[in-house]
This record gives structure tokens, C-alpha cells and sequence, in this order.
């Protein structure tokens, strides 16, 4: 079968000759190729160069360049640095305060932060490696976006602060940076479809169950959320939405979002999620990327991922993968063990 | 009025709690009394209810605020020591990792448990944790580490603190650090949480 149709036919609940296999490799294949990360996340021909390197080294079904969490982010005016080469970080927030978000306006992905970095990214990978490897293509989720506009601590306690019916005057606020990171996720998303990717992600990490309680994902990521994945499979993209941490609590909002594939972290039960959602929606996951991809041995990631398949196979609606992104350094054998596991 | 402003701190309403402080102390209670019965059992609830599932980070959030705040008017009375006399921590978040909220928590507690706390903020290097634990001497020192890939970053400077400071305690924790991933790197513990991360001191001060 070809990856995309295996794919396809996985995530309908549809018969495929095995199961497929797709560990977050993104910022690894910068290491694999001996490239700085501040060069992989900023210069698109050797972005689509590890990537490439990393699909032909590991014969990938899906590829995923993906580099940090601000590409889209710098597009609203944010920046990020790269220090020492270490993934990029937030430096600065887009605008001081509440007040000045109504300034904002929706980042264009062709033009703005390093969007096209990404996109040009996809187009030449595309271009390479043809229609026979599926694009997994990143986006910052809205509810993570919007936190860095005004700075993560200061979103947080506004969130806080509105559900405890405090400071109801930062409610609009609140609602237009939403509204403003949902439609740029939007937008960049669909430059993605079109410049290639077959596959969009809405990563949404402080929308996480580790950070926030169900009431909040409720009422501040839920409804936009189903805004973007709404649109994405207008577009004709399969749709996966990530949110690392431990989710058990809110594993039927995430797939309410209308997700096509809602990613699990290592620390929810996999049997638990198959059984909950694993009827609505696929799964992807869930190998501990650190604990067992990375430091552990190709025997341990092997069982680990037996485990996996036989906690979410059954039924089709599975791809083996990793919890989270496995780190730059991780042994290739232990890749390939995690990729082997469904051709036993 | 203890109560009232446990009750203010465990609602993150920072304006109340600093109103009740200043009421408390115009009707001459002691400084000490407010910061111990008051404030910082009010935190102590909150990481329990953080513990518990019933609470989430925003509403830490905003309840440590509550209690810094309300430091900010009380710290200056408080006699020397008398903050803080449980030990002293090194806290920060390892080099090329720039999260600060959740190191920031974990030092609210800190606080609030009676710990006197060095926060060397984000992106430490190893030098800084080894000078700080040198000139404060410190009881424990705890490295952050949310992203997976500082955690080399991380495990050279559990060593090279080691190596220095035989006698100071290394707890680690964060989203990219598991209780296997710290044993490995030869660390004293391993908190999964703030609320966990201030016990976990405690014990380590104990044992």
C-alpha cells in the first residue's frame, strides 16, 4: 500500500496490509544530517534536506518538518531566539499588553515570521521525495499562540482571573486574540495544503490537561478548535490535533474538536483512550519519547511498541508513534525498532 | 482573619488579600502569625488541591500572585529568618529551556513550605547553579527542564553540582523529566509537580 492510502484508510477505520508507523522525528533529522537547529528552523532548502535525509535513512511513511513553536508566532511580531543552538525560545511577546491586541491583525504565511520557512520547507520536499510519503505539516494551536502574544504567565492569569469572575474588562481582549491566532492557524495551514502537505496539525501544548482544567479547554479552546479543523478538512487535508501531557481527563473534548487524529502522550493509558475516543476519532502515540525512545534500547522500544499495538491496534483508527517529539541524539536503531514493530 | 486570608489566597484574589494583610497588621497582629497561618497555609491548600486534580496551573497562578502581592508588604516586617528557616534552594530552569511558569510555582511552594529561595530564573547555566549554591550554602538545589532537549544539558549539571557539592541535595523535574530519567542522571529526587517538588525538599532536609 502506499503510505497515503495506508494512512487514509487507517485514520477511516478502513483495512490496511499492516499497521502504519509515524514517531514525531522533526528537529531529529537535524542532528542526523550534523546541522545547527537555528539553521534547520530558519533556512527552508536545508529544513527539506534533513527532512529528506531522515525519510530516506529510516524509509519513513510520514515526514514532519516541524522545528519549534514560534515560526507562525513571529508572524504576529513575536520573537524567538535560538541560543547555542538549542530549540528557539520566546523572547518577547508581540505587544505589551491586553490593551494592544486590538492592533494586531492575521500574520499573511507567505510573508510573515518564519511561515515561509515552513512552506517553502513542504514544497521542496514535495518536489523530492513525490506523492508516495505523506507531509505531516505543524501549526501552533491557537489557545499556545494566543499565550504568546501577550506572554504566557499574563494569558494564564487572565484566563484565571475571567473564570473566577474577576476582570471582566479582559474578556474581549481575550476572545479577539483567540479569534486573531485561530484565523492565522487557519490561513497558514491552508498555504500548507497548498504548498503540498497532506497531513495538518493543530499542536496545541498549553491547551494541555497538565496545565488546564476541562472547564477552561471548554470554554477557551474547544470552540476554536473546531473552527480550524472545520476548515482544514474543507481544504481536503486529514487533520491531527497534538496536545502533549497527561489528557485522560479530557480525552472527549479532544475528540470533539472534529480532529481526524488526536495524538496521545505517553503518560495517558493507551487502552483507556482507544476505549474512550477510539471509536470517533484515530489515535497516534505512544511511546515515551525520552524514557524509552531516547535513552532506552532498541529490545525495549520493540516492546513498547508490542504494547502499544495490541493496547490500540484492534479496529484499525492507529498509527504507532511517539507521545511527544523524540529529541535530537535519539539512537536511530531505536527509530527503527519503533518503525519495524507492525511488520512483525 | 487568618482564615479570611487563607480563604483569598486559595481564591487568587490578590486585591482582597492584600486589603486583609493590611487590615491584619493595622489591628496589630503579628507579621509571622499572618505569613505562617494565613498566607502561606492558604498556599499549602492550593497545592494540595493542584495535587488533587481540582486545581490547574492558571489557578496556581493566581493565587501564588495572591501571595506575593501580599509579601511584598510583609516581607520587610518579617524579623531575619523568620522566613524561610526551613533551608535554603537553589531553583532554576537549565540552560536553553525558557519556561519559567512552572519553575515559578514550584518556588511559590518553596515559599510557602518555609524555604528561603534563590531563583536564578530561566536558561541557568552550570556555573551559575555552583556559585549560587556556594554563596548561599544551600541545602538543596532543584533543576527545571521542560523541553527534551536540554535534558544532556541537564544531566551534566546533576554531575558537575555532584561533583562539587558532595553534600548538597539535586531534585530535578519538569514535563521532560521522568523519576527514571532522574535516577539516571544521579539525582536526589524527582518531583512530577510544584506541589510534590516542595515536599520532596522537605524530605530531602529531613533525610
Amino acid at each position: 500500500m502506499r503510505a497515503l492510502d495506508r494512512i487514509t484508510a487507517a485514520v477511516a477505520g478502513e483495512a490496511t496490509d499492516r499497521v502504519p508507523a509515524a514517531p514525531y522525528v522533526a528537529n531529529w533529522a537535524a542532528g542526523l544530517v550534523g546541522i545547527p537547529l537555528s539553521v534547520y528552523g530558519t533556512d527552508p532548502a536545508q529544513m527539506a534536506r534533513a527532512t529528506i535525509a531522515a525519510q530516506q535513512a529510516l524509509d519513513l511513511e510520514v515526514v514532519f518538518p516541524d522545528c519549534d513553536n514560534y515560526y507562525l508566532a513571529e508572524g504576529f511580531g513575536c520573537r524567538s531566539a535560538f541560543r547555542d543552538d538549542e530549540i528557539a525560545s520566546l523572547e518577547h511577546p508581540a505587544v505589551e499588553g491586553f490593551d494592544d491586541v486590538f492592533d494586531l491583525e492575521v500574520p499573511d504565511p507567505t510573508r510573515d515570521g518564519r511561515m515561509p520557512v515552513v512552506l517553502e520547507a513542504i514544497s521542496r520536499i514535495r518536489t523530492t521525495l513525490g506523492p508516495d510519503v505523506v507531509i505531516r505539516a505543524p501549526g501552533t494551536g491557537p489557545f499556545a499562540l494566543a499565550s504568546y502574544l501577550v506572554g504566557i504567565d499574563s494569558f494564564l492569569l487572565a484566563v484565571a482571573k475571567l473564570s473566577r469572575g474577576r476582570e471582566e474588562h479582559l474578556r474581549p481582549a481575550l476572545e479577539r486574540m483567540l479569534d486573531l491566532t485561530t484565523e492565522a492557524l487557519i490561513r497558514f495551514g491552508l498555504a500548507e495544503i497548498e504548498a503540498g502537505a497532506d497531513m495538518v496539525q493543530c499542536g496545541d501544548s498549553l491547551a494541555s490537561c497538565s496545565v488546564i482544567s476541562p472547564a477552561t479547554f471548554e470554554q477557551w479552546v474547544l470552540p476554536y478548535h473546531r473552527k480550524v479543523f472545520s476548515a482544514w478538512k474543507e481544504a481536503g487535508a486529514t487533520t491531527l490535533l497534538h496536545v502533549c501531557g497527561n489528557n485522560t481527563g479530557i480525552l472527549q473534548l479532544l475528540a470533539d474538536t472534529g480532529a481526524d487524529i488526536v495524538a496521545i502522550d505517553h503518560l495517558v493509558d493507551l487502552a483507556t483512550a482507544k476505549k474512550e475516543i477510539g471509536g470517533r476519532v484515530a489515535l497516534i502515540g505512544n511511546l515515551d519519547p525520552v524514557t524509552t525512545v531516547r535513552f532506552g534500547s532498541p529490545d525495549d522500544v520493540a516492546l513498547k511498541a508490542e504494547a502499544a499495538l495490541a493496547d490500540a491496534a484492534d479496529g484499525g483508527r492507529f498509527i504507532l508513534g511517539t507521545g511527544c517529539e523524540v529529541p535530537v541524539g535519539t539512537p536511530i536503531e531505536n527509530l527503527r525498532a519503533l518503525l519495524a514493530a507492525p511488520l512483525l | 482573619m487568618l482564615e479570611a486570608i487563607r480563604q483569598a489566597v486559595i481564591e487568587g484574589d490578590a486585591d482582597l488579600t492584600v486589603q486583609l494583610v493590611e487590615e491584619a497588621l493595622e489591628a496589630g497582629m503579628d507579621p509571622q502569625t499572618i505569613t505562617d497561618d494565613g498566607l502561606t497555609s492558604g498556599l499549602r491548600t492550593v497545592g494540595e488541591l493542584f495535587d488533587r486534580g481540582e486545581y490547574f496551573v492558571p489557578e496556581m497562578l493566581i493565587s501564588a500572585d495572591a501571595m506575593e502581592q501580599a509579601m511584598v508588604i510583609i516581607k520587610p516586617l518579617l524579623a531575619v529568618g523568620g522566613f524561610g528557616g526551613a533551608g535554603t534552594v537553589v531553583m532554576g530552569t537549565i540552560k536553553g529551556d525558557l519556561h519559567d511558569i512552572g519553575k515559578n510555582l514550584v518556588v511559590t511552594l518553596l515559599e510557602g513550605a518555609g524555604f528561603n529561595v534563590i531563583d536564578l530564573g530561566v536558561d541557568v547555566p552550570i556555573e551559575k547553579y555552583i556559585a549560587a549554591i556556594e554563596e548561599h550554602d544551600a541545602d538543596v538545589v532543584g533543576i527545571g527542564a521542560l523541553l527534551t532537549t536540554v535534558l544532556p544539558a541537564m544531566e551534566r549539571a546533576v554531575t558537575e553540582i555532584k561533583a562539587h557539592d558532595p553534600d548538597v541535595k539535586v531534585m530535578v523535574g519538569g514535563a521532560a523529566v521522568t523519576a527514571e530519567t532522574g535516577d539516571r542522571f544521579g539525582a536526589d529526587g524527582y518531583a512530577s509537580n510544584a506541589k510534590q517538588a516542595a515536599d520532596l525538599a522537605l524530605q530531602l532536609m529531613a533525610g
